[in-house]
């Protein structure tokens, strides 16, 4: 279910009508947000609502265990039960079974009962599976119950990660390692292993709810917060709809506590929050979709390279190609990011900043504080700073940034056009660092400023670069393209009045909240200027929003 | 009392200004196309062009004047029922694509494809019949009523795309057991509401002027005509009034069966009338370089019994080249237009459709 379709509107509607019918209970709210946001989940797939439920369960007994010893019964009861009753109802039913359609304009719902209940045999080996691993967590438990407590809590919190590292290394790895493996080896010994990949589907957003779990787990153990005791909130905490499938990644400090209490809404949150919803779908369908076409065709050529192919003569067409890639990306993210966190707030929540004006940063540690900020900071907390962080000599640092930079480029994708744009990332990292550039405010003069933003810029599209190309060659050749041949056409031309065309609103609003400082300047504006960009943006998105629309790029990931 | 008249007019103000911004926000980065349709009711039931009407149509792309004679015709003539002794006479059955919408009369596949065959040596003449919106139920229509009475030697159809959606929605014929039945007398959407709003001038210059107006009104046509086909095409779910099991036809479709039928239909009412039928497919635009028909095909047991022209071919020799207009509802250029009129011409001339 995509925020920008008409199924999601008619879904929050009604949502947010119960919702806020149920405002003196806050409980029963979370209960319809549960079921709410598992609707949403299962409306790609049914059977990966395991998945959610699983992570859940791992984080809800592994927390549990970690702050006060042990499960007690009635939790254990609540943990299990879960699992394997979401087990058979999500994985052992048979859903194919199940057909929704549409006649005319009313819903049909058509059921194969007998299909429905004699269930995949796939489906009873991972209810095995699921049973079996209930058992060895209380054989694992048992065995550990001697161990001085900091031992223990270890093992339980190693544990944690493995399982859920587990679940996304076999979801988003195991076919990439596997074809790598498979690469080693027919270069090494001449001959290829046989076909050792598996018909995996990648489980939409797996990257995201995962580490959200885990990074709740790992503040448990560091007793920065306390574990949850009720599962419903745990739940919702984990599948919450509106940021489920592409972030921000919460943590459980800011966001289980929101869950815990009643929620209140204001008339200015309310402003707002219609504001981020439809400035992101600007964002989304106005500008995203419509590079997307220019920076498609300028790619598509060489997405899938066989044989020669020869370096285009006019690299102006393929730099404004990347320009409008770095816009591309940035606006599907953000405005997914704004669309969801306006939804929350219609909700009474409050969900973490992930875009600050990324485009404006003048250093790369500066770009990594406000591009995908739960991301980089989840790395920072969890990764770098365990590794040790820049506390040791200099190659120690660069080797943690390099670490951390290269895993977060993995985290992104299985491809290792992912890793050489973590690793570029981590090697921009370290030379800054080396040279000594610094990002606080007033370091340097206006000028040098933006210089340093200029060259952080196009740093960042050649990082691009590296992330949109689908192989190495394409980033040869591109290269080639822009240094070799520097050259104008009219098709380049064209591409710039595109490009132009689409993003100058965009840059122009963005430069007036990076002067004004606040990424809501609608709020200090005179009624009749507020009345015009909203007249602006809603007339965009009715005659300017691209046909057809694209995915976000981030439900990869 | 003076905070409400305060709120009242500030209310008007800001109504008033958001109107004004709009059309100004879509002339400058969105301009709509302008093509106002001045259909009205004919005696059939059917919509019809308005006679005696001279009107502009701009786009992004031209500024096209379309002129009508007495009879509805886009033609700068008067054209007799009687036709002249030798003369042999093509009559055009279509709707926008065949009504030359964004070209000029000179340009329009039609006039091209009359001047290739004079240039052969074909003493003929086309009648063109296409109203904008027409889908294949009522250029059936059309053609009994008035089409025949022009003694066609060659009926040509353009048919589009649009066509399918267009049968199910008007409902003038539908399908029981695989028969063709007329279900409705009349199909006149929105023709009455025109009229009564084309007595006043604030409409007939939003009609022609307004950006704003030309963008609501394709966006709410659109929204309409997406609830009509949905409606109407839940119709044919009927089971058969006999025992015997019969298969029934599916929602997919029906619209291709209802299409099919419908053109046979008109088949027939030409070999009655000593006519030669000839259908021209007209390609949907993907991209410059991409071309697609939608023409439904025939089942596995049946045979087609016309011809059908597709120029898709010829499109393909021209990849790249602008054939139609992009910035408006994709209707054909000057090329594309000689394009269509020249492979017509060559067809009508190899397979002898006017006669030796």
């Amino acid at each position: 279910m995509l925020f920008n379709s008409i199924t999601f509107a008619i879904f929050f509607i009604v949502v947010f009508g119960l919702y806020w019918l149920l405002r003196q209970h806050y409980r029963k709210q979370n209960c319809l947000l549960l079921i709410a946001s598992y609707i949403f989940y299962g409306w790609w797939d049914v059977r990966f609502l395991f998945l959610i439920v699983l992570a859940t369960v791992v984080d809800y007994c592994s927390s549990i265990t970690l702050d006060k010893g042990k499960l007690s019964l009635g939790q254990k009861f609540k943990g299990f039960s879960a699992l394997l009753g979401s087990c058979l109802v999500f994985v052992t039913l048979d859903w194919n079974a199940v057909h929704f359609t549409i006649k005319g304009h009313l819903p049909s719902i058509s059921i194969n009962w007998q299909q429905l209940c004699e269930g995949s045999s796939f489906g009873w080996h991972i209810f095995g599976v699921a049973a079996a691993g209930i058992v060895a967590y209380n054989i694992v438990h048992v065995l550990t119950k001697r161990l001085r407590p900091e031992v223990f809590r270890k093992v339980h919190l190693f544990v944690s990660i493995i399982l859920n590292l587990g679940i996304l290394g076999f979801f988003k790895y195991f076919n990439f390692f596997a074809e790598s493996f498979a690469e080693v080896y027919k270069a090494l010994f001449h001959a290829s292993p046989g076909d050792i990949t598996l018909h995996i589907i990648l489980p939409v957003g797996i990257s995201f709810f995962t580490f959200q779990t885990m990074s709740h787990t790992i503040d448990v153990f560091r007793k920065k917060i306390p574990a949850t005791e009720s599962l419903l909130e745990l739940a919702v905490y984990v599948s919450f709809f509106p940021q489920l499938v592409a972030g921000p990644i919460e943590r459980g400090e800011h966001l289980l506590p929101q869950f815990q209490k009643p929620r209140t809404w204001h008339k200015d949150e309310w402003r707002h929050s219609v504001w981020l919803i439809f400035w992101g779908l600007f964002k989304k369908l106005v500008v995203a979709d419509n590079l997307a076409v220019l920076v498609n065709s300028t790619f598509a050529p060489f997405d899938h390279l066989s044989g020669m192919v020869s370096v285009p003569d006019d690299g102006l067409r393929i730099l404004i190609a990347i320009y409008a890639f770095s816009f591309q990306i940035y606006c599907d993210f953000s405005g997914y990011t704004d669309i969801a966190r306006g939804v929350a707030k219609l909700l009474g929540f409050d969900i973490m900043l992930n875009f600050n004006l990324p485009y404006f940063a003048t250093t790369p540690s500066d770009f990594w504080r406000r591009w995908h900020i739960s991301l980089s900071s989840w790395l920072r907390d969890y990764l770098y700073i365990p590794l040790g962080g820049n506390r040791g000599k200099g190659w120690f640092t660069y080797r943690n940034l390099m670490i951390t930079m290269v895993l977060g480029g993995l985290w992104h994708g299985a491809a290792w056009t992912f890793v050489l744009w973590g690793g570029f990332h981590g090697i921009i990292l370290s030379i800054y660092r080396l040279l000594g550039v610094r990002s606080e405010k007033n370091s340097y003069s206006w000028w040098q400023s933006m210089l340093l933003g200029l060259i952080m810029f196009h740093l960042v599209c050649l990082g691009w670069l590296l992330f949109r190309a689908q192989n190495l060659a394409t980033i040869q050749i591109f290269l080639q393209s822009i240094i070799l041949h520097p050259y104008s056409s009219p098709a380049a031309m064209e591409a710039l009045k595109t490009l132009l065309f689409y993003t100058w609103f965009l840059i122009l609003f963005q430069i007036v909240q990076y002067k004004t400082g606040s990424l809501d300047p609608l709020a200090r504006m005179h009624w009749f200027v507020r009345l015009n960009i909203w007249i602006f943006v809603i007339m965009s998105l009715m005659s300017l929003a691209a046909r057809g629309g694209q995915e976000f790029i981030y439900f990869a990931f | 009392m003076r905070i409400v008249i305060k709120k009242v007019v500030r209310i008007i103000f800001i109504v008033g200004y958001v109107l004004v911004a709009s059309e100004y926000f879509l002339r400058i980065f969105a301009p709509a196309a302008m093509v106002p349709r001045y259909v009205c009711e004919t005696p059939y039931g059917i919509r019809g062009n308005m006679p005696k009407r001279s009107y502009w149509h701009t786009t992004p792309d031209v500024h096209i004047n379309i002129r009508t004679n007495s009879k509805g015709i886009r033609a700068d003539k008067e054209i007799p029922y009687q036709k002249a002794a030798g003369l042999k006479r093509i009559v055009i059955l279509g709707d926008s694509y065949g009504m030359g919408y964004e070209v000029d009369l000179k340009d329009m596949f039609t006039t091209q494809m009359e001047n290739e065959l004079i240039k052969a040596g074909i003493n003929c003449e086309v009648v063109n019949l296409s109203v904008s919106g027409h889908g294949n139920a009522e250029q059936l229509i059309y053609l009994q009523k008035e089409g025949l009475k022009y003694h066609p030697d060659l009926v040509l159809l353009a048919w589009h795309g649009s066509d399918l959606g267009d049968n199910v929605r008007s409902n003038l014929f539908k399908l029981e057991n695989d028969n063709l039945i007329r279900a409705n007398p009349t199909y006149l959407p929105g023709v009455h509401i025109r009229e009564v709003l084309d007595r006043y001038a604030i409409y007939r210059w939003a009609a022609a002027h307004s950006h704003l107006y030309s963008f609501i009104r394709e966006w709410s046509a659109g929204q309409i005509k997406s609830i009509l086909f949905s409606i109407q095409s839940k119709a044919p779910q009927e089971k058969p009034s006999s025992s015997e099991e019969k298969e029934i036809p599916s929602k997919d479709n029906y619209p291709q069966k209802l299409c099919l039928a419908l053109l046979q239909e008109i088949n027939k009412e030409c070999a009655s009338a000593g006519a030669k039928f000839l259908v021209l497919d007209i390609p949907s635009w993907r991209s410059r370089t991409k071309f697609v028909s939608r023409f439904p095909s025939y089942e596995s047991n049946t045979v087609q019994q016309f011809l059908v022209f597709s120029p898709i071919e010829t499109f393909k020799e021209h990849s790249g080249e602008l054939i139609y207009w992009e910035h408006s509802h994709f209707h054909f250029t000057p090329l594309g237009c000689r394009l269509v009129g020249e492979g017509l011409a060559k067809l009508i001339l190899k397979h002898k459709l006017l006669g030796k």
